[in-house]
C-alpha cells in the first residue's frame, strides 16, 4: 500500500468475553487522518473493535496496533468518548471535574493536583465545544446533547490524535447529533476520528469511510452500500439511505449515484 | 447528661466513639451511596463476623482479628468479581451468609461457654474502651490519609471505570484502596451500631446530604456532621431512656432520613445556589 501512516492497524484479530467470540479475523487498517464509522447489528463486535484498539481487552488472536505500537504504549494519543447512557449521571460531580479527569495519566502520584496548564486546557476544549458555560453545572442537570459534548470535552483534553467514539448521537435528536457531527468534522481537520454508529445520516454526510463489523469485517471502503452487503451484514435488508440530507447520499439500488 | 459526661469516662468514651464513626461512615458511606456499592458494603461488614468468631477462637482482640478478616474478604471478593464476572449481588447472596457461617462455627470450636455476641452483632456505644478508640482514630486517619492522598485517582474510577483503564491508570489499585477501605470502616463501625445495623448508618448520612449538596466532598463533608449528630442523638437517647445505643441510632438516622425526604420540596431546591 501506498498510503499514508496507519492510525490504527489490526491484524488477523481474534476477541471475546469468556468463551464467546465477539470478533474473529478481523483485518483493518485506518490511515492518519480518516474519519472512519463502523457500523454493523447490535452485538457484531462493533464495541469489542473500540475496547481492542483501547487495549480495554487483550485479543486472543493476532496483533493490535496503534502508530505501529502496542495500545498501551500509545495511550495518551487515544481520546475515548462512551456512550453517553453507561455513565451514571446521578453521580455528584461538576463538568469541569469531568474534563479534567481526562488529563490523568498513568501512575498519578499521591497527593496529585492538576497544573496550571491542565486547567487552561480544560478551559479552552470548554470554551471550544461551546460548554464553559456549564463547567461548574452538575452532571445530572445537563441535556443529552451538552453531556455529550462533555463526554468529548474530557477525550479532547488528552490532547489525543486518534478520537474513538461509542454511538455519539444515539438518543439525541437530530438537530443536536447534526452538532455533533458538525464539531466532528472539524475536529477531523486535526485527527482520526474512528466512530460506532447506527446513525444512516452520519455515514452518509460525514464519514470518509466505513467498516461493517459482524462477527468479521464484510467490508471497508467509501461508504456506498451495495443492497447485497447490507443483507450479508444485517441479515436484513435496512434503510441506509439517507433522507433529507443535503449532502452525499449512499449508493441507490441499482448503481446509480 | 452533660454533668454526666464531665464524671463517667465510659460516657466520654462513648462520645469519642460517636465523633470517630461518622468520619468514617460519612466519608465512605457516601462512596458507597454514590457508586451504588450498598449490598456489596453488606456483604463485606458480615464478613466480619467470621473475624470477630476467628479472634474469640485464637484468643486475640476480636476487632483485629475482624480486621484483619474483612480486609481479606473484601479483597478476595473484588478480585472475584473482576476474573469471575459474576452479578454482584449472587457474590454478595453466598458471601453475606458466609461470614456468619464462620463466625457461628468459630465460636462454637471455641473451648468454653460461648461469649456473648450481641455487642457485635448490634453494638454498644457505651461500653467501647479506650483501646478500641485508639484503633478508630488510627483507622480514621487511614481513611483520610488514603482519600486525600488517591483523591483524582479514586474520583476517576469511582465515576468512569472504562475511562480511567482507557486513560492507563491505576485503577486494581483503585479498587483494592476502595474495597479495603470499606472493609476498614465496618471495622470502625462495629463497636458503635454493631455488623447488622451498619447499613443504616452508611447509607441514612449520604442519602441525606445528597439533597443538599451536589458536589462530593460537599456530601461527605455534610455526611459526616450528619452522621456525628445522629450518633450523639442517639447515645443520648440510649442514656435517657435505657436503650439500646445501637437500635437507638439506627432508628433516629432513618427517622432523619425519612423525615427529610418526605419535608423536602426538589422544585424548591437549586443545587448550585
Amino acid at each position: 500500500m501506498t498510503a499514508g501512516k496507519m492510525a490504527v492497524e489490526l491484524e488477523n484479530v481474534s476477541a471475546g468475553y469468556g468463551s464467546i467470540t465477539a470478533v474473529q479475523g478481523v483485518n483493518l487498517a485506518i490511515e492518519e487522518g480518516s474519519f472512519t464509522g463502523i457500523i454493523g447489528p447490535n452485538g457484531g463486535g462493533k464495541s469489542t473493535i473500540l475496547k481492542l484498539m483501547l487495549g480495554l481487552i487483550q485479543p486472543w488472536q493476532g496483533k493490535v496496533r496503534i502508530f505501529g505500537r502496542e495500545p498501551h504504549y500509545f495511550r495518551h494519543l487515544i481520546g475515548y468518548v462512551p456512550q453517553a447512557a453507561s455513565s451514571n449521571r446521578q453521580f455528584p460531580i461538576s463538568v469541569r471535574q469531568v474534563v479534567l479527569q481526562g488529563r490523568l495519566a498513568g501512575s498519578t502520584p499521591f497527593f496529585h493536583r492538576y497544573h496550571k496548564w491542565d486547567h487552561q486546557i480544560v478551559e479552552r476544549c470548554l470554551t471550544r465545544l461551546d460548554i464553559l458555560d456549564l463547567a461548574n453545572r452538575q452532571i445530572g442537570q445537563l441535556s443529552g446533547g451538552q453531556w455529550q459534548r462533555v463526554l468529548i470535552a474530557r477525550a479532547l483534553v488528552v490532547q489525543p490524535r486518534i478520537l474513538l467514539l461509542d454511538e455519539p448521537t444515539s438518543g439525541l435528536d437530530a438537530s443536536s447529533s447534526s452538532l455533533v457531527y458538525e464539531l466532528l468534522q472539524e475536529l477531523n481537520q486535526e485527527l482520526s476520528i474512528v466512530m460506532v454508529t447506527h446513525d444512516t445520516i452520519a455515514i452518509s454526510s460525514c464519514v470518509k469511510d466505513i467498516a461493517c463489523i459482524n462477527y468479521t469485517l464484510h467490508y471497508h471502503g467509501e461508504p456506498d452500500i451495495s443492497p447485497e452487503l447490507v443483507m450479508q451484514v444485517y441479515g436484513c435488508p435496512v434503510d441506509l439511505i439517507a433522507h433529507g440530507v443535503p449532502h452525499r447520499v449512499l449508493g441507490q439500488h441499482g448503481g446509480m449515484q | 447528661m452533660i454533668s454526666a459526661l464531665l464524671n463517667y469516662n465510659y460516657l466520654q468514651n462513648a462520645f469519642m466513639a460517636a465523633i470517630l464513626a461518622s468520619i468514617a461512615c460519612g466519608i465512605l458511606g457516601t462512596i458507597i451511596v454514590e457508586k451504588k456499592m450498598v449490598m456489596m458494603s453488606g456483604g463485606i461488614a458480615h464478613t466480619a463476623f467470621g473475624g470477630i468468631g476467628l479472634g474469640y477462637f485464637l484468643r486475640v482482640e476480636p476487632i483485629y482479628a475482624a480486621l484483619v478478616f474483612s480486609l481479606l474478604s473484601a479483597l478476595s471478593i473484588a478480585r472475584i468479581q473482576r476474573q469471575a464476572q459474576v452479578m454482584p449481588d449472587v457474590l454478595m447472596g453466598m458471601f453475606w451468609p458466609l461470614g456468619m457461617a464462620l463466625g457461628i462455627l468459630f465460636i462454637y470450636l471455641t473451648p468454653g461457654y460461648p461469649p456473648s455476641m450481641s455487642s457485635y452483632l448490634f453494638g454498644d456505644i457505651l461500653t467501647v474502651s479506650r483501646g478500641d478508640l485508639l484503633v478508630m482514630a488510627l483507622l480514621d486517619i487511614l481513611l483520610i490519609l488514603t482519600i486525600v492522598g488517591f483523591y483524582h485517582l479514586l474520583q476517576a474510577y469511582w465515576f468512569d471505570e472504562e475511562f480511567s483503564m482507557g486513560l492507563g491508570l491505576r485503577v486494581l489499585l483503585a479498587e483494592a484502596l476502595t474495597y479495603a477501605m470499606i472493609a476498614v470502616t465496618v471495622v470502625v463501625l462495629i463497636r458503635v451500631v454493631g455488623i447488622i445495623l451498619i447499613l443504616a448508618l452508611l447509607c441514612a448520612p449520604p442519602a441525606f446530604a445528597h439533597f443538599f449538596r451536589s458536589d462530593l466532598s460537599g456530601i461527605m463533608g455534610l455526611s459526616v456532621m450528619a452522621g456525628a449528630l445522629i450518633c450523639l442523638g442517639g447515645l443520648c437517647l440510649s442514656y435517657h431512656y435505657n436503650i439500646p445505643s445501637g437500635a437507638a441510632i439506627v432508628i433516629l438516622s432513618v427517622l432523619v432520613y425519612t423525615s427529610t425526604a418526605l419535608c423536602f420540596r426538589p422544585g424548591l431546591h437549586h443545587p448550585n445556589k
